[in-house]
């Protein structure tokens, strides 16, 4: 399925401030838990999404490079916050703020992936969209999509340069 | 024919109500037909009922055995455990639903206070637990240990301020202590190494004066001996100019007695030269004696020649006293000779005289000399003895002093050795206090 022909009807979808949308994955990503505020913000059956790839809810305004930072961060054993835009099964989307972590096994080894994500501040939200706008056409520019995404990587990292502080204290300021 | 199962429970019961309904009828009216319609469509209806009520328990089983196995995993204390399959509505889908949810709020909050808890581990306060999602008891604890972690966010910069501050000021003391040790140590090093310098010095100094104390010793004994000899020939000068005088004396004496000797001379000569008119008027009167000695004969010859040796001796005293006079000419020649000598001899003296009076009040300015001399060579000898005792002193005195900087210096060594120590543990104690997050990062790195 092409990003390209995901169809979107620009409706924004919201979700109460004491809910959060719960995902667990396995090691490649494949969902095996999503919980009833998933499945009712995405609008989608838990059987149509158990054992489908997380990226099943990617909305095409997202930064490559941030989920190749989310990856590098979590596949690393850290956890990692973002801001991330999700697309409805029927073409809406919604906004949310995710803190995906890893989750160990008892021998300390990464089994699996968890994705709390709770209802974002409107001012952050404000302040993120312009920025993903802006990482996407820059990995735009590139007809590769790896090439696209090492470009995006490379804005982020001379923003953050500018600023100062490191991705994590980042995200906590907006 | 799952949804046949799960969702037409009711219309079963529904039917077989319905066929049962049918029977009770057509047994009551004695309907055959119907009963005869009735009977197998029930049968049917039942067999229907039973397997999907069979089904039914077999899937709720199931879904209980999930439910159970979930429970019991978070029990044990798997966070990570889950009911997935579902059911869609009804008290178990509740269930659920809400087991599922009770493990997702306890598992965000326990991630969340763990990534908490590390970041803070880390010396960094901001990552808080989000309370955002979190709902009843949950929300107080999230906000009790975010209130807890400001607390120690607050206190730890209080206490990075204060340590680095003490730390700065710790790295200044012990710097300004490690350059004074050092400071120290080289300056006794080379206090030291004067020391020994000028305790060598002393010692040559020492040994300088001891042999020019001996040399000035050897100087007065040889003055004093000087100082004697001249006093000796003082006196000696002295005794001369008696001596002188008497000679002079002596000498007038001589010449007055050598003058009274020449006329003496003359009243001999004025004897002699009347014993020569005797001896001539002797030698007349032999010639006369002889001449009527002549006129005798015979007689007269006996007496003639008496009368020659009366010449004879006439001739032999007036030779004699010829003799005489010449000799005594000669004499008071002598005399004259002899007086002038020895007025000559007595000027000579008195000028001898004169030059030892010189010489003796020459030696008594020189013997005032060498005594003034002797003096100042016995204050010198005194003075040399002192300092002898002083540069002794000052010998003994350097090689405590020396001993003493040795001290100093292996003391200022020692402290140098602490100093750094300390410097090095500032440096750690700071590095641990400031550092402990980027040492961290580089750990995780």
């Amino acid at each position: 399925m092409k990003q390209d022909s995901l169809f979107l009807t620009g409706v924004e979808r919201h979700f109460d401030e004491d809910e959060i949308i719960v995902s667990k994955t396995d090691l490649k990503g494949r969902i095996t838990y999503a919980n009833d505020v998933f499945l009712r913000v995405a609008g989608y059956h838990e059987r149509d999404i158990l054992g489908q790839p997380h990226s099943i809810i990617r909305h095409p305004d997202m930064p490559r490079c941030v989920f190749s930072l989310l990856w590098q961060t979590i596949e690393a054993g850290r956890e990692i916050f973002a801001y991330v835009i999700n697309r409805c099964s029927n073409g809406d989307h919604y906004w949310v703020l995710a803190n995906v972590t890893p989750t160990f096994g008892p021998q300390g080894k990464i089994i699996g992936y968890h994705s709390n994500r709770r209802v974002p501040r409107r001012d952050a939200i404000e302040k993120v969209i312009p920025l993903y706008a802006a990482l996407c056409e820059e990995e735009a520019k590139e007809r590769n999509r790896k090439d696209g995404m090492a470009r995006g990587t490379a804005m982020v990292g001379k923003l953050l340069g500018e600023a100062g502080i490191d991705y994590d204290q980042f995200v906590f300021t907006l | 024919m799952i949804n046949l199962f799960s969702l037409s429970n009711l219309r079963l019961v529904l039917a077989v109500c319905w066929c049962l309904g049918l029977l009770t009828v057509s047994s009551v009216f004695a309907v055959p037909e119907l009963m005869a319609y009735a009977i197998p469509v029930l049968g049917g209806l039942l067999t229907v009922c039973c397997v999907s009520g069979g089904l039914t328990i077999y899937r709720q089983q199931r879904y209980l055995d999930e439910l159970c196995d979930t429970v019991l995993a978070a029990a044990d204390g798997n966070m990570d455990a889950r009911i997935s399959n579902r059911q869609k509505r009804g008290k178990l889908a509740n269930m659920q639903n809400a087991v599922n949810q009770l493990l997702d709020l306890t598992e965000a909050f326990t991630k969340e206070a763990a990534a908490a808890m590390n970041c803070a581990s880390r010396g960094d306060y901001y990552r808080k637990i989000v309370p955002r999602g979190l709902r009843g008891d949950l929300v107080g604890y999230a906000e009790k240990v975010n209130s807890a972690l400001e607390i120690m966010d607050v206190q730890t910069k209080t206490f990075r301020s204060s340590a680095g501050r003490i730390g700065d000021d710790l790295k200044l003391v012990v710097g300004d202590l490690s350059n004074s040790a050092r400071s120290l140590s080289s300056n006794s090093d080379f206090l030291s190494q004067n020391v020994t310098r000028i305790a060598d010095q002393a010692a040559e100094m020492r040994k300088a004066a001891e042999e020019s104390s001996a040399a000035l010793d050897g100087i007065a004994t040889a003055t004093e001996q000087f100082s004697g000899s001249i006093q000796q020939i003082g006196s000696q000068i002295d005794g001369s100019a008696t001596l002188s005088e008497t000679a002079v004396e002596r000498a007038r004496s001589a010449a007055e007695h050598m003058e009274r000797l020449d006329a003496l001379a003359t009243r001999v000569t004025g004897v002699v030269e009347l014993i020569t008119d005797v001896a001539e008027q002797t030698n007349l009167l032999a010639l006369n004696a002889t001449i009527e000695a002549a006129r005798a004969g015979e007689a007269g010859k006996g007496f003639a020649v008496v009368a020659s040796e009366v010449k004879n001796l006439a001739n032999q005293s007036s030779h004699a006293a010829e003799e005489v006079i010449r000799e005594i000419g000669e004499m008071q020649e002598m005399t004259r000779e002899a007086v002038a000598f020895v007025r000559d001899i007595s000027e000579k003296i008195n000028e001898i005289d004169d030059g030892a009076r010189l010489v003796a009040n020459a030696t008594r300015e020189q013997t005032d000399a060498v005594n003034e001399i002797s003096n100042r060579i016995e204050q010198a000898v005194c003075r040399m003895r002192d300092i002898v005792t002083s540069v002794g002193h000052v010998a003994s005195g350097t090689n405590d002093s020396r001993e003493v900087l040795v001290t100093l210096h292996n003391e200022a060594t020692g402290l140098l050795g602490r100093a750094e120590s300390l410097d090095g543990d500032v440096r750690n104690f700071i590095s641990q206090v400031l550092d402990d997050r980027a040492k961290e990062t580089a750990k995780q790195a």
